[in-house]
């Protein structure tokens, strides 16, 4: 029975044109994928796991089959195996198949393998799309590795077929219980809900492995496992079924099956229909006559006046709409899926926003756009599903011959059923908000901004919604089929929402688009505000377009061809609508003018191509001229002028150059921003204008006399930031804004000689545009490029001076110390000026700024910061202290008499210190929320701010030459100098968590190398993962295995011989050559490990036991430690040695108390440790000192023998 | 005077439901019978504008149907053969609604409005039940309340005595007698009492055409004294049906009775019977 039962089912499926549609769409999706991931269009630069990942990767394959088969998979899965059974009651014919002899087992059963078995043949569309598109001639056949079938094999044995199983258990066992379509839709949001907590936690190191295993699809568990894989692996590695993807496996396998039986036994063939909520019997008429007289009479009715009146229609449709609201609200699936929201918001604010696992204060910007994430994605599946079920529900319930045969317009029907939409959007938005309070109440945030949540959600998120729901609305109008419908909408929903930017580059072309429009508690919505009405005017223009044909071509009567209702539509009742759509499309076009003229001819609009071809071109064109004799830039004088409300600056100034080579210099090169318009540019000397290249602003003037070695010039030049209209893409920093205005010299100031920092770095770019490869740095041992240092190709130490204007009601600040204060012609101006020699990168802030002021050894310590953002002064100011006692001591004397810190709009997120200056992003550090109680909260605004602090020594005062590792000086010694202060002040169980996370962000960062991770002292400009991450890890346990003193006096010794010298600057070499000379014999294999070769400690505790004798304890333990370096191909290589590595003691879970050093041979060592405290566990390298990617075997606890033989 | 003409139309499957229809119905109830896919429903949904034809036209006084659709909506009543409901809404709520959007602006009104029609149809006691635990006939009784709701010209009730059970047949039809001259009724349906019990004038239609129309009781007046029945065997119905022109055989006590129609005598065994509406339906339709 079972057997033909699947039979059948299977027959009924592979007969039904849907399937082959299905199996058809998942095959052109990925294909699609495929060919985009394979360079198909050169526009789209889509890597998946980084750059040097083949586009067939095995990871990429799984990425791609699994996750098209998560969502749309999904989709199917529903719509073929939640109706298996269902469509027995749909089209009643239950009734004659629960009087068959089948058992219910066999009927289930039968049912659910059969719609199972084709969903599973369905599913394999993806593989055959993805080996189409990779085997297709248009990809890049760099991007395409070597054909393999295993990873197709793996992805849909481990992910495809274990996922469809457990999503299919849980759809068909809901379609048992609920027999409801609706309520499936239901289940299919709660399983969002599993993959969007699990997702908000996978950030968090301690919970990954709980993230892993909450996820029903499994994704975070094999993210876990690829966590660390080197480029090598990915290209080369396929998931094996085992650690958490196992567990993760069984778990919701058996979930499946659990829910499985629960359908199943709930499920019986006798009963009535049950739905989740019982139905009432029939009401039976009274009377039992067989004549009832009838006192009908239609005269006594009492009179009614109808009108028909647009007045009228508009109170029809309030009714109707009112009626629409209702369902909604009624809807008990709705309520339950309107708790399952807040439910996933409460659980998501634990993580919100955090920072180094170290909260936030729950700010409102920041409760909108947390929350916005995955729940914004519940209310795209919202939207399109009650789009559906609002379209349809009179057809469904058979309402519709009486409703269509009754005196309303289409338009009343079209609008309400809108209404009733929009209705169920605010209600989630107002969730967002309503949960947002709470979470501000619970965390005692009480700053509640009722008004931005207001703006944010019902004034900027809606508009979005409220155009998806008109497109819905017009898809399910123009299908026949619901489901259909929800097919169109949620393949153009996700081919709108992740690809069209790519493919169609102008957001003129990606439905509903805007510029972006980022908050900022500083700067509001800004200048965002007026270019994002105008897109959404244009998207709004062309949904009045959709909404009036919509209610054109509404289906009404018992007919559903389009091309009827079309023929239908043109009549002259239809006048109005018509013409609205006319006017809908005129505003359509006019505003796509608009903005066209905004973006393209106002504004320059390059793809992303072009602008690598422009990029190419400039390199092409001026590289000839890179090492062309170009004197220096010695002085700056400035007065510069930065109108905030008008978004424009305005800067005159003056460079003396002195030529510092020793050939006279015929000609200068100066280079200006394209952005920046170029008033004038006037020479100290005779200099003739030879070469004016508009495009870049790239000029070249020969001087009458040459420039001789020695001598000196000055160029005086007056410029211009203008701001026209509004562009393509925003633009936050860089450019004046109304409210925290942040921009550099190297955005609108000329610089000298040619720019390297224009040309394409990326080689795989640069093939695009055939161009060389290129080397990211310069040889360690490129001695002429010792002439210049890292930050300005174009000076060494300068003097500097500015008078900086702005806006009566904003302070303006650049480096250097305020002479004078003045107003005058209602501009409010500024004269700073620097009393020692700088490098040549200053910047230029301006903003409404309140100041804190404090002072440490005659040092004025400011703050600027926005009125409100008072959180974290403190901790700022901390910082800044010890981080002056602990620099000065060790290393050197400071040499400005004022550390400023200033706060700018979060529309970037970092800090970054100029001379005394220290520009400090709004959404980093200003609103951390730090618990000091908590040992895993890291004080950040403390460290960033020690993080700067110590730039002023390392970059300002040392500055290393321009060649591979010279990053190091600046970015790697920063990061000493903050982790010592913060281990001083907070401990080193603290500092250990923060280096676990740094060692974290190293090994996922070396996963994703563009081209070749190097060695700390060879490393790259753009290796941050290196600089920073590794770095700290690394330089720390220097300090710890030579001594901090030693190290300190060795950093003491360089900073002596090379501060504030000009060129040569110095190399990583030459602050090597100072580490060395404090570092003992038997530790410089240990310099060279860290420096020179890339390397990989793998340490383990595989047996520890204590004894008790007496008093004491000893502690047998077996530790295994392996080294291996990374060779030159990237391969790890194994290397026997002997190493010193510690052994920690621990008394509790805290801290070892006894830390003790052993040289470990590779491979195994038995240790006898004797203490005098009751040992709690032991640990290798508990201080992470050693760079070890697997951390939890690192340690074992103690069993107490002793306890257990009394 | 609603006035059809040269109405055809085919389904994209094929199917030709209606075949070049002319009808012209003045003020009363008129009858529509024929069989189950006759056409009847094609014929009413398309009166009732909720589909077009391929051909011919629907005039209503000056009205054209089809291209005044909305004019149409505003003097229509309207019971669908099968119509279902909302869950959770209850019938004075559903009247309320429908009121509502046959343009009765008045709250007041309507008010007083949906709450005559209820009492009327003497559904009032159970006005604020959910329509969805009616029993069939309460459910057409409602039908035809909302269908009377904004003073309707046309009205058109289509099969609404299919599945009610005698009692509740009888009751409806009582209702319907009710409600009415001055304007057009049309009845659908495939029961021949309905005709003869409340129609003064009628249509049959089968396969998609009219085959014969006029007042029920002048049609039954033209078979008088033409229809003759006599009991036979099972196996002789077929010899009496080449041989006579047979308007129906009925089961009657484990034998047939068979019904002629012949103008004089047939002798033969065969005994004069009154002519029913039901003769005239199945000498149409056979």
């Amino acid at each position: 029975m079972f057997s033909s039962i699947f039979a059948f089912e299977v027959r009924r499926l592979m007969r039904s044109m849907s399937t082959y549609v299905y199996f058809f769409i998942l095959v052109a999706v990925t294909f699609f994928l495929a060919l985009l991931a394979g360079g198909a269009f050169p526009d789209a630069n889509f890597n998946i796991r980084g750059e040097k990942i083949m586009a067939n990767a095995p990871i990429v394959i799984d990425i791609f089959f699994s996750t098209i088969n998560s969502y749309i998979g999904l989709i199917i899965l529903v719509a073929i195996v939640g109706n298996a059974v269902l469509k027995d009651f749909k089209d009643n014919t239950y009734t004659m198949i629960f009087t068959t002899p089948v058992s219910k087992f066999d009927y289930l059963s039968g049912r659910f393998a059969g719609s199972m078995f084709i969903t599973l043949l369905i599913l394999t569309g993806p593989a055959f799309g993805l080996m189409l598109g990779y085997a297709s001639p248009w990809v890049n056949h760099e991007k395409i590795g070597a054909f393999m079938l295993l990873p197709y094999v793996s992805a849909y044995w481990q992910t495809v077929i274990p996922n469809a199983l457990i999503d299919g258990a849980i759809f068909f066992a809901v379609s048992l219980i609920a027999r409801d379509i609706f309520v499936i839709w239901l289940s299919l949001i709660i399983f969002f809900v599993a993959i969007g907590v699990s997702g908000s936690f996978f950030g968090s190191l301690d919970k990954q492995t709980i993230a892993a295993l909450a996820d029903p699809m499994g994704s975070f568990a094999k993210r876990a496992a690829s966590k660390y894989w080197s480029t090598y692996e990915m290209n080369h590695l396929n998931f094996s079924m085992r650690g958490l993807l196992l567990i993760n496996r069984l778990i919701w396998l058996s979930v499946g099956c659990v829910v499985w039986c629960i359908g199943y036994s709930y499920f019986s063939f006798t009963s009535s229909p049950r739905r989740v909520f019982f139905k009432k019997a029939l009401l039976a008429d009274s009377s039992k006559l067989s004549f009832v007289p009838s006192f009908f009479k239609r005269s006594q009715l009492p009179k009614v006046s109808q009108s028909f009146t647009t007045g009228n229609n508009l109170k029809s449709l309030w009714g109707l709409s009112v009626n629409e609201c209702r369902t909604i609200w009624r809807n008990t699936y709705f309520r339950i899926i309107m708790l399952f929201g807040m439910l996933f918001l409460f659980l998501s604010a634990i993580q919100l926003g955090k920072i180094y696992e170290t909260a936030i204060y729950p700010v409102t910007y920041m409760m909108v756009e947390a929350f916005g994430g995955t729940f914004m994605l519940f209310m795209v599946i919202l939207t399109i599903m009650f789009s559906g079920e609002i379209v349809w529900r009179a057809r469904d319930f058979n309402m519709s011959n009486i409703l269509d045969s009754l005196p309303v317009p289409n338009w009343v029907f079209y609008v309400s059923k809108l209404i009733g939409l929009i209705f169920m959007q605010v209600l989630l938005l107002t969730i967002i908000m309503v949960c947002g309070v709470i979470v501000q109440s619970v965390k005692g945030y009480t700053h509640f901004e009722i008004l931005l949540y207001i703006k944010y959600l019902y004034g900027i998120r809606l508009i979005d919604f409220v155009l998806l729901s008109v497109l819905a609305v017009f898809v399910q109008t123009l299908v026949n089929n619901k489901f259909v419908g929800y097919f169109i909408v949620g393949l153009f929903y996700f081919w709108n929402a992740f690809f069209a930017a790519l493919v169609l580059k102008h957001n003129l072309f990606v439905f509903s688009s805007d510029p972006g429009i980022n908050y900022s508690d500083m700067n509001g919505f800004g200048h965002a505000i007026y270019s994002f009405i105008v897109f959404k005017v244009y998207w709004g223009a062309f949904c009045l377009v959709l909404a009036a044909l919509s209610s054109l071509w509404w289906a009404r009567g018992s007919e559903g061809r389009l091309k009827l209702r079309i023929a239908d539509s043109t009549g002259k009742a239809n006048r109005v609508s018509w013409a609205v759509t006319i006017l809908g499309a005129v505003i359509f076009i006019s505003c796509g003018s608009f903005i066209y003229y905004n973006t393209n001819v106002e504004n320059r609009f390059l793809t992303d191509f072009q602008t690598g071809e422009l990029q190419a071109q400039y390199e092409k064109k001026f590289k000839k001229f890179e090492f062309a004799p170009q004197p220096k830039i010695t002085d700056v004088l400035l007065n510069v002028d930065i109108f905030p409300y008008q978004r424009t600056l305005h800067a005159a100034g003056t460079f003396v150059m002195k030529n510092k080579t020793n050939q006279p210099i015929d000609s200068i090169h100066v280079f200006e921003s394209s952005e920046v318009k170029i008033k004038s540019y006037a020479f100290s000397r005779q200099a003739q204008l030879v070469l004016d290249d508009t495009t870049y602003d790239y000029r070249i003037y020969k001087l009458a006399q040459p420039l001789q070695p020695g001598d000196s010039l000055s160029l005086a030049f007056v410029v211009d930031m203008e701001n026209h209209g509004f562009t393509h893409d925003f633009t936050g920093l860089g450019a004046p804004i109304y409210n925290g205005t942040f921009v550099n010299n190297k955005v609108f100031l000329p610089s000298i000689g040619y720019n390297a920092g224009m040309e394409l770095a990326d080689n795989n770019e640069r093939k695009k545009h055939k161009l060389g490869y290129r080397i990211t740095s310069l040889p360690i041992t490129d001695t002429p490029a010792y002439q210049y240092n890292g930050i300005s190709h174009d000076a060494d130490f300068i003097t500097f001076e500015a008078t900086v204007s702005t806006a009566p009601d904003q302070t303006a600040i650049a480096p250097g110390y305020l002479l004078r204060e003045w107003t005058e012609n209602g501009r409010h101006y500024f004269h700073y000026k620097m009393d020692s020699k700088i490098l040549n990168f200053y910047s230029f802030l301006s903003a409404r700024y309140e100041v804190k002021k404090e002072t440490w050894n005659n040092v004025n310590l400011e703050i600027y910061y926005h009125k409100g953002h008072e959180y974290d002064l403190d901790r700022m100011f901390n910082g800044m202290k010890k981080s002056l006692d602990y620099y000065t001591a060790n290393f050197s004397a400071y040499q400005h008499k004022q550390v400023r810190i200033l706060e700018f709009p979060r529309y970037s997120t970092f800090a970054q210190s100029f001379p005394n200056t220290i520009p400090f992003s709004e959404g980093f550090g200003f609103i951390a929320s730090v618990d000091d109680s908590d040992k895993d909260n890291i004080d950040y605004p403390f460290y960033v701010t020690c993080h700067e602090v110590a730039h002023q020594w390392f970059a300002h005062q040392v500055i290393g030459a321009k060649v591979e590792g010279g990053v190091i000086l600046s970015e790697t010694m920063a990061q000493y100098g903050a982790i010592m202060v913060m281990e001083k002040e907070y401990g080193e169980e603290r500092v250990k968590k923060f280096l676990h996370m740094e060692l974290d962000r190293y090994l996922t960062g070396r996963s994703r190398e563009s081209e070749k991770e190097k060695p700390l002292a060879y490393l790259d400009d753009r290796q941050d993962y290196i600089y920073y991450r590794k770095g700290g890890v690394v330089i720390h346990s220097i300090a710890k295995y030579i001594g901090e003193d030693s190290f300190n006096h060795a950093i003491k010794r360089f900073i002596d011989r090379y501060a504030f010298q000009g060129p040569p600057y110095p190399t990583t070499l030459d602050f090597l050559a100072s580490v060395r000379a404090s570092t003992p014999d038997s530790m410089q294999y240990f310099i060279t490990d860290a420096f020179q070769k890339i390397t990989f400690y793998d340490n383990k505790v595989t047996d520890a036991k204590a004894t008790k004798s007496g008093n004491n304890y000893t502690v047998d333990v077996t530790v295994e430690s392996k080294k291996s370096y990374i060779d030159t191909a990237g391969k790890e290589i194994d290397a026997p040695s002997e190493n010193y590595v510690e052994v920690g003691v621990y008394k509790d879970h805290k801290w070892p108390a006894t830390i003790q050093r052993y040289k470990l041979k590779t491979g195994k060592t038995t240790l006898h440790i004797q203490v005098d405290y009751k040992p709690y566990k032991v640990a290798i390298d508990p201080r992470l000192l050693l760079v070890d990617k697997k951390l939890d075997d690192n340690e074992q606890k103690l069993d107490d023998s002793a306890e257990k033989k009394k | 005077m609603l006035q059809i003409s040269g109405l055809s139309k085919t389904y994209p499957n094929g199917v030709q439901a209606l075949k070049d229809i002319n009808l012209s119905i003045s003020n009363g109830m008129f009858g529509l019978l024929g069989p189950n896919g006759a056409g009847k429903s094609s014929l009413m949904r398309t009166i009732a504008t909720l589909q077009d034809a391929d051909t011919g036209s629907i005039m209503f006084g000056d009205i054209d149907v089809f291209k005044q659709k909305q004019e149409l909506r505003k003097v229509l009543g309207y019971l669908p053969q099968e119509f279902g409901v909302y869950p959770k809404v209850s019938a004075e709520e559903m009247l309320h609604y429908i009121a509502r959007l046959k343009g009765i602006a008045n709250a007041g009104e309507r008010k007083e409005l949906v709450k005559a029609l209820l009492e009327q149809v003497n559904l009032y006691n159970h006005r604020s039940k959910s329509l969805g635990g009616y029993s069939g006939g309460m459910k057409q009784r409602f039908g035809i309340a909302q269908a009377l709701i904004g003073n309707p010209k046309l009205i058109i009730v289509d099969e609404p005595t299919a599945g009610l059970d005698p009692a509740e047949r009888l009751r409806f039809n009582n209702l319907l007698s009710e409600i009415g001259e001055n304007i057009i009724i049309i009845l659908s349906t495939h029961i021949v009492d309905d005709v003869s019990e409340l129609c003064n004038d009628m249509a049959i239609i089968s396969g998609g055409k009219v085959v014969q129309r006029g007042n029920p009781e002048h049609l039954v007046q033209g078979l008088d004294n033409r229809i003759w029945s006599k009991k036979v065997k099972k196996d002789e119905v077929a010899k009496y049906q080449a041989e006579y022109k047979m308007v129906i055989a009925r089961l009657s006590g484990g034998l047939m009775r068979v019904y002629i129609n012949s103008e004089s005598d047939p002798g033969n065994g065969f005994v004069p019977e009154k002519a029913t509406l039901e003769d005239i339906y199945f000498s149409n339709i056979s």
